[in-house]
């Protein structure tokens, strides 16, 4: 109780400390915090799902996507009805959810490599969406969200720390969760686990739908911050795949990895692209090489391997 | 609408689809017989068609005079892929091999991607695209473009003999022993080892090949790789998990559904048909068309 008590007084100052940094700096470093955490509250989103199931959710980023989309469709009104900017922001979430759960049924299907593979299918296919569909989307160009003063970078920030911050709580209440123990069974073994018991299909749907949601409020966050959305913006292969590599990168299954690896990834990117004109997409599958060939089980794991036996759940057996 | 117009759409679609379903076919053999599956598997596509316009502008020759090379080139490249980045990459790694596997075959489509956008931009190419003029030819009263016969034929033909080399050689009979059970063909004296390092260069030498005709056809772009691995797979699940016909039929299934849509709906939505099915089927038909095993 006591250790508890510590790290929340610890993680609190933390986040107040956070929290003060756009008070005595550059404009520049807001903008870097508000990525940092936009991509920290994804990889938690993320490893809600992937992590605990032990699935390669190569589609993640089409659920951030779809919230960064309705967020400006519902609040200028592209539908025929304009909706309150905070209600179309509170849509957003809800509309990437209900994707996720209608999504689940087709895609929980495979397991796997299979899984990974069609699962990534989703993001041309909303990419390709966001093109054609002009008259909704704004097509290739996107959708320009008017920045007021309540728009922009630094309420994105607070609402990314804030949204990070629920990820969290969600990420720590599955894992205690009685569904956190049978996601663990399922990563173990899934059919044993379904012998066992265990809805696997369920719990699976439950997890896939929660991350599904939380991506939607990063996703409606980001354009909120930014003040645009394009599909080259939202739908590009680094964003889409940058939870899946982070999680893998920090330690999968972890909230410090996931917080870890997000953090590690977004800095050494920032630091990368400052100093290359180009190759951006190159230097980021060296990056993902270098994690393949190093940190497989994560970072999170290197030192504790010896304590922590990694599960054989990563053999392939479908 | 005119019979000459479904006849165009047809004969587009047949050779989109068959091309597809050579990719596909390499897909499958390549994840039955290693258990991994390759990401990068679309990008092999493009690496042909990029070959093959390279080697035609710098050489002069005609891209058909190219084509019988890009075969054992690619089978050579897929052997390496399997020798380097499979061997010393994925399987060092005694854990979390899928995750390793997805990881490392991505990131080699992306270095692929990007390397090869920017060396096409150096050459001012915005899209990869073989043009050959010849006179069209006129069977019947259908006027057929004399490049796309060309390709069918070739297309019919590289279908022909990948089922004669899976059906009635020895390799093709430790393929699919390998395929169907690794342990048990390796105890009957299978080299399961070496079957994979094959797997890897036919499955790729039809990507090659494929590329090539591919670009003859349409244009494609370096980015389109892992959307061709994504077709593939669809193509895949649609015709049943390792079935070498499914990945054929499947692919003819989806090329005229492209050919279709890009007609009436217009080009730009026929990109999306493919996962539109995927999903389609997964909710109608898991198994697919021809899937027994899971």
């Amino acid at each position: 109780m006591r250790k508890q008590l510590i790290l929340l007084v610890a993680v609190s100052s933390a986040v107040a400390v956070i929290a003060s940094i756009p008070f005595y700096s550059s404009p520049y470093i807001i903008t870097l915090l508000f990525f940092l955490f936009t991509f920290i509250g994804l990889a938690i989103s993320y490893d809600i799902f992937g992590g605990f199931t032990g699935y390669y959710n190569l589609g993640f980023g089409a659920f951030f996507a779809l919230g960064a989309y309705t967020f400006p469709i519902l609040s200028i009104g592209k539908l025929g009805l304009t909706v309150h900017p905070i209600l179309a922001f509170l849509a957003a979430p809800l509309v990437s959810g209900l994707a996720a759960f209608l999504l689940s049924y087709p895609l929980l299907r495979l397991r796997g490599a299979y899984f990974a593979v069609a699962s990534f299918g989703l993001i041309p296919l909303l990419y390709n969406l966001a093109r054609n569909l002009s008259t909704i989307t704004g097509g290739a160009s996107g959708i320009q969200i008017v920045v007021t003063e309540f728009f922009g970078i630094l309420p994105g920030f607070y609402i990314a720390l804030a949204a990070s911050i629920l990820a969290a709580t969600v990420h720590i209440l599955v894992r205690r969760s009685k569904i956190g123990l049978a996601l663990k069974s399922i990563r173990e073994d899934e059919d044993v686990a379904s012998e066992y018991g265990v809805n696997s299909f369920s719990v699976k749907r439950t997890v896939y739908t929660l991350s599904g949601i939380l991506a939607g409020l990063f996703g409606a966050n980001f354009g909120f911050g930014l003040g645009v959305v394009s599909p080259d913006g939202v739908l590009n292969l680094e964003i889409a795949l940058a939870p899946l590599i982070m999680t893998i990168f920090g330690g999968p299954g972890t909230l410090l990895g996931s917080v870890l690896g997000a953090a590690l990834i977004t800095l050494i990117q920032e630091f990368l692209w400052l100093n290359m004109p180009f190759f951006h997409l190159a230097i980021y599958g060296l990056i993902i090489l270098l994690v393949a060939i190093f940190a497989p089980q994560g970072v999170i794991n290197i030192r504790l391997k010896s304590v922590n036996t990694p599960s054989k759940s990563g053999r392939l057996n479908t | 609408m005119s019979l000459e117009t479904h006849f165009t759409i047809i004969l587009g679609g047949v050779l989109l689809g068959g091309l597809y379903g050579l990719v596909a076919l390499g897909l499958t053999m390549v994840f039955g017989v290693s258990r991994i599956l390759n990401v990068a598997h679309g990008d092999f596509v493009i690496l042909g068609s990029i070959f093959a316009l390279v080697a035609s502008i710098f050489s002069g020759l005609s891209p058909f005079l190219i084509l019988p090379v890009v075969p054992p080139v690619f089978f050579a490249l897929g052997v390496l892929f399997e020798r380097t980045m499979v061997r010393k990459v994925i399987m060092r790694n005694t854990q979390n091999i899928l995750a390793v596997a997805i990881l490392a075959t991505l990131s080699f489509s992306m270095i692929v991607e990007d390397l090869s956008f920017y060396g096409l931009g150096q050459a001012s190419l915005n899209y990869v695209n073989i043009q050959i003029f010849l006179q069209p030819i006129n069977i019947m009263g259908f006027i057929i473009p004399t490049t796309r016969f060309i390709s069918l034929i070739a297309m019919i033909a590289l279908a022909l003999a990948s089922r004669f080399i899976i059906q009635s050689t020895g390799f093709g009979r430790r393929l699919r022993a390998t395929m169907q059970d690794r342990e048990l063909a390796e105890i009957v004296g299978v080299n399961v080892s070496r079957m994979s390092s094959l797997s890897f260069g036919f499955g790729a030498a039809l990507a090659g090949i494929s590329g090539v005709f591919l670009a003859m056809i349409t244009s494609l772009t370096p980015f389109q790789g892992l959307q061709f691995t994504v077709t593939a797979l669809t193509i895949v699940i649609l015709g049943g998990l390792g079935s070498f016909v499914g990945a054929i039929v499947g692919g003819l299934v989806i090329g005229l559904a492209e050919a279709y849509t890009a007609f009436f709906v217009g080009t730009n939505w026929a990109r999306i048909v493919a996962v539109i099915v995927m999903i389609v089927v997964l909710v109608v038909r898991p198994s697919g068309i021809f899937g027994g095993r899971r």
